[in-house]
């Protein structure tokens, strides 16, 4: 049974539908992320399972109780979870302890059990010695950390995030993550997470679930959506592959033959079976990485280079193919010029075709 | 400034030379403009002030040759019983209405931001809408209403369930306490209610995720998040009752209950007339209410760090009322009623009907009396003095409060930070102890008599609050609009008048139009400063009242309410004022 279960979720304001019938479950112990532009519907999704947003339709199950049907709601108080708040949320009236003490108290454990419990919850998020400070006296970093103590001290059946990283410094916000999911791995807490920020999905995610417009686009293990995508906008928001328009020639189960823009005919691969056709136009996705340079026994081509951006480790060129140009990233030692003619290849796996438009 | 003074080792010796030369001459103006304001304010706020303090110890004006120095009036006011029993009373009545409109102004707030009652524009409007009418003729209105003996209420009491007794008396202590309450609800409600909306929404939210259900988290987050905000509220309603004259004076005076503001006017008005001893009382109430206003602002200070807006307008979860839903409405239906309703209608039935009429219910309506009064050369020219001063005051109150922001904020001349504290002092001086300040001051001048000098009195008094509001949407101006025009090479004036001028416009209107309201009905500084020739209608209300005419009063009280509303309307619908935001 899963920990939670959300069947065809919709919320609605007035006449604008924000989230369309969303479908989804997260297994126990699961790290599942709401991924999408702002503006697809994932916090609200969010906002809907811990009880804040009333929904329109749908059901939602949290550890195999209905808590949402047909607009009859529990309360979030009643539903045994706890989020952490984009904005802390941390109440500034209170000191770190009582912050973090909170909900124990409001379920009248014992002050010895409060007091265990919040000492540890404080020693795993790194506030031990704290606990006496008032929360609006230490950093943004510090607050957030009061947050996800406040939210793990209840052994909640799930926990809720809610871009809880994107008000902190880029450096500050590296070290939360890899924190972040060491301590869900430990807990072994079931959560969901929003974010519109991929990289912070890929790298902590057992699972994405890729939205857009209030729809659910793709979900699937972070290398699935990487290597797999199903449509352009995953090929796209995921790691931004290269996007070709291109008619299928000939196919051999996942493999195919395809004639690019300016006659070049090229090898790849159908992403998902589903997507496999004989004929007609897909897209080909292509990651800049996979662009090497260099022949090889298949998909070598001459491109010309059109521009070149020094990133450090690697540049970033512009190769025009005569019809279609592609981005790619070379290695920074003895990089090509503008206006050479270089020859470069691709892996037919590493071209994705995707029957989507 | 700061452009030039970055890029200045960029310039040719010679340039360079010259905008140095530019920006000493620039600085030596803006010397001149910080002296300039800094005189101008100190007559209007200072010199009034300084002046009733040497008022109070003396034994007359300064007009009469006779009078000396001498500290019996000092005396008599801080060191013996009938004094110190008016001060302990003024103290304690006020504390007590500020906990009462307080307590009210928490619920009806909560309610408003919180619940999901319908109509909740409507209903704030409906609340906060005593804040525009005035205080005076809704104690006039009350007086109508629940006199002792001839009010509707205790007559209908009467005549209906045949009740021998009066069943209610606003002519009492309790009665002033609550009707003091009633008006002062609405700045309670807007200081608690701008805190609860700026409040963070997440915070409650952690508190429902936390386990915590609508009442515990009430009273463990909302609360305390917004309590001092409450406690600014709360030293707010109390600088504003303590000075307050029109309520307690017309509910009952000196005899029902002793209150200082009111104690001054009678100084002034009955014999044996003692200008010096209403300068003395002036004092005391000057340091009760600097007291008050010290807790105000320690608690804004407060209130401030505490709210956190977040960047993201999430909307917060509205708490359903269920079955609460007809209780919530009608408590703010009785706080309208109260405040409004009851007091409009008790006044056009005694404006409007005979008033040899023997019983309510069988009342002549009638238009004579209104015509009457209307009509009269007195009442004409009050009105025409009326919207003179009430044009003038809030024309001149904005020009000044533009300069000063636009000076302290922008030029930033040197000592902008105590201009900024001079013009925000008035707050702390109630208007009848200013009216005792400029009687003193401008008695030996001609403007004495004519309606200039109530202009006087009442820009000081209301430069405070023009000056906050021009200065607040001066601030929120993005340095960087002044900037692109000074970078596309707009002068100094041009930039000012093109770009800063034009978008702190709905500010200024605002401001105009609160001191508008101020202005029309104000009554304890009006009254210090009343004579024939300068009568406002606020004046002129109160003289009716005075004399025994309440029918007269009210009829003058709704002529007042009239040019009120009209100058509101207007506000609202020719210039797109917003109003909830100016007060």
């Amino acid at each position: 049974m899963p920990q939670l279960s959300v069947k065809d979720l919709v919320v609605a304001y007035g006449s604008v539908v924000a989230v369309k019938g969303v479908s989804f479950e997260v297994e126990k112990g699961e790290f599942v992320s709401l991924l999408g532009p702002s503006g697809c519907g994932k916090t609200t999704t969010l906002r809907c399972i811990a009880g804040l947003e009333p929904s329109a339709g749908g059901t939602i199950s949290i550890a195999g109780e209905t808590v949402a049907e047909d607009g009859r709601e529990i309360p979030p108080e009643k539903r045994g979870i706890n989020m952490v708040f984009q904005s802390y949320a941390v109440w500034p009236h209170m000191s770190v302890f009582d912050n973090v003490a909170y909900g124990l108290r409001t379920r009248r454990e014992p002050a010895e059990t409060i007091k265990t419990k919040v000492d540890e919850a404080l020693r795993m998020v790194g506030l031990s010695g704290y606990a006496e400070r008032y929360g609006t006296e230490l950093s943004g970093g510090q607050q957030q950390r009061i947050a996800l103590a406040r939210a793990i001290v209840t052994s909640p059946e799930l926990l809720l995030f809610d871009e809880p990283l994107s008000n902190l410094d880029a450096g500050l916000r590296d070290r939360m993550r890899f924190e972040l999911v060491e301590l869900q791995r430990r807990l072994g807490t079931t959560s969901l997470y929003v974010t519109h920020d991929q990289s912070e999905a890929m790298l902590m995610s057992d699972r994405i679930i890729l939205m857009k417009d209030g729809v659910m686009i793709q979900s699937g293990t972070p290398r699935e959506l990487y290597y797999r995508p199903a449509s352009r906008f995953a090929a796209e928001f995921i790691g931004n592959a290269n996007i070709v328009e291109a008619d299928v020639v000939a196919s051999n189960g996942d493999a195919a033959q395809i004639r690019l823009p300016g006659g070049l005919a090229m090898q790849g691969q159908f992403c998902w079976p589903e997507h496999r056709r004989s004929e007609g136009s897909v897209l080909a996705a292509i990651r800049a990485e996979s662009i090497a340079l260099g022949p090889a026994s298949a998909n070598t081509f001459e491109a010309v280079v059109a521009s070149v951006s020094f990133l450090g480790a690697s540049v970033n060129c512009l190769l025009d193919f005569g019809g279609f140009t592609l981005r790619a990233d070379l290695p920074a030692r003895h990089p090509p010029t503008v206006g050479e003619t270089i020859p470069v290849h691709m892996e037919p796996e590493a071209v994705g075709l995707i029957a989507d438009h | 400034m700061k452009a030039m003074s970055a890029s200045d080792t960029a310039w040719p010796k010679g340039q360079q030379q010259g905008m140095i030369l530019s920006r000493t001459r620039q600085k030596g103006r803006y010397l001149a403009l910080s002296i300039l304001l800094g005189m101008l304010l100190g007559v209007l706020v200072f010199v009034p002030v300084v002046l009733m303090f040497i008022g109070a110890v003396r034994t007359g004006t300064f007009v009469d040759p006779s009078a000396t120095f001498s500290p019996a009036s000092l005396i008599a006011v801080y060191a013996t019983l009938p004094y110190l029993k008016a001060l302990g009373i003024t103290v304690g009545a006020s504390l007590l209405v500020s906990l009462l409109a307080c307590v009210v102004g928490i619920a009806l707030a909560w309610l408003l931001a919180r619940t999901d009652l319908p109509r909740k524009g409507l209903m704030e409007n409906a609340v906060i809408a005593p804040l525009y009418l005035s205080p005076f003729v809704g104690a006039l209105a009350w007086l109508v209403l629940a006199s002792p003996n001839a009010g509707i209420i205790n007559v209908l009491a009467r005549e209906w369930f045949g009740a021998v007794d009066p069943v209610i008396n606003v002519m009492s202590a309790t009665g002033i306490i609550l009707i003091l309450a009633l008006y002062n609800v609405p700045y309670a409600y807007m200081t608690v209610s701008s805190a609860l909306k700026g409040m963070d929404p997440s915070m409650e939210e952690a508190s429902y995720l936390n386990g915590a259900g609508v009442f515990r988290t009430a009273l463990r987050v909302t609360f305390p998040v917004v309590r001092p905000a409450v406690i600014s509220a709360f030293f707010f309603v109390f600088v504003l009752t303590a000075g307050t004259f029109s309520i307690p004076a017309a509910l009952g005076g000196t005899q029902i209950m002793p209150f200082l503001a009111v104690d001054i006017y009678r100084s002034t008005a009955t014999y044996p007339i003692d200008y010096s001893r209403a300068a003395a009382i002036g004092t005391l109430l000057f340091w009760i209410s600097l007291i008050g206003v010290a807790f105000y602002r320690s608690a804004s200070r407060v209130a401030s760090r505490f709210v956190t807006v977040t960047a993201r307008g999430y909307r917060t979860r509205s708490i359903r009322l269920k079955g609460w839903t007809t209780p919530a409405i009608a408590l703010i239906a009785v706080y309208v009623l109260l405040a409004i309703v009851l007091p409009y209608l008790a006044l056009i039935y005694v404006s409007f009907t005979s008033f040899t009429s023997s019983s309510v219910s069988s009342a002549v309506w009638t238009l004579d009396n209104f015509r009457a009064v209307v009509g009269s050369v007195a009442v004409r020219s009050s009105t025409l003095n009326t919207i003179l001063v009430s044009v003038l005051a809030p024309t001149l109150t904005v020009i000044l409060a533009v300069l000063l922001a636009y000076s302290v904020r922008r030029l930033k001349v040197r000592g902008g930070a105590l201009l900024d504290y001079v013009a925000m002092f008035p707050i702390a001086v109630p208007g009848i102890v200013f009216g005792t300040g400029v009687f003193w001051t401008y008695l030996m001048t001609p403007v004495y008599g004519t309606i200039w000098i109530l202009i006087l009195a009442f820009v000081a008094t209301y430069i405070p609050f023009a000056y906050r509001i021009v200065d607040t949407s001066l601030i929120q101006i993005d340095k960087s609009l002044e900037e692109a025009s000074t970078i596309c090479g707009a002068s100094h004036w041009r930039t000012a008048s093109q770009v800063t001028l034009r978008l702190v416009t709905p500010g200024v209107l605002s401001a105009w139009i609160l001191v508008f309201i101020f202005s029309v009905r104000e009554v304890s500084a009006a009254i210090m400063l009343a004579s024939p020739s300068n009568t406002v209608l606020s004046v002129m209300s109160w003289d009716y009242l005075e004399f025994g005419n309440v029918q007269n009063a009210a009829i003058v009280g709704l002529l007042q309410t009239a040019l009120l509303i009209l100058g509101i309307l207007a506000g609202r619908y020719l210039f797109r004022v917003n109003l909830s935001q100016a007060a």
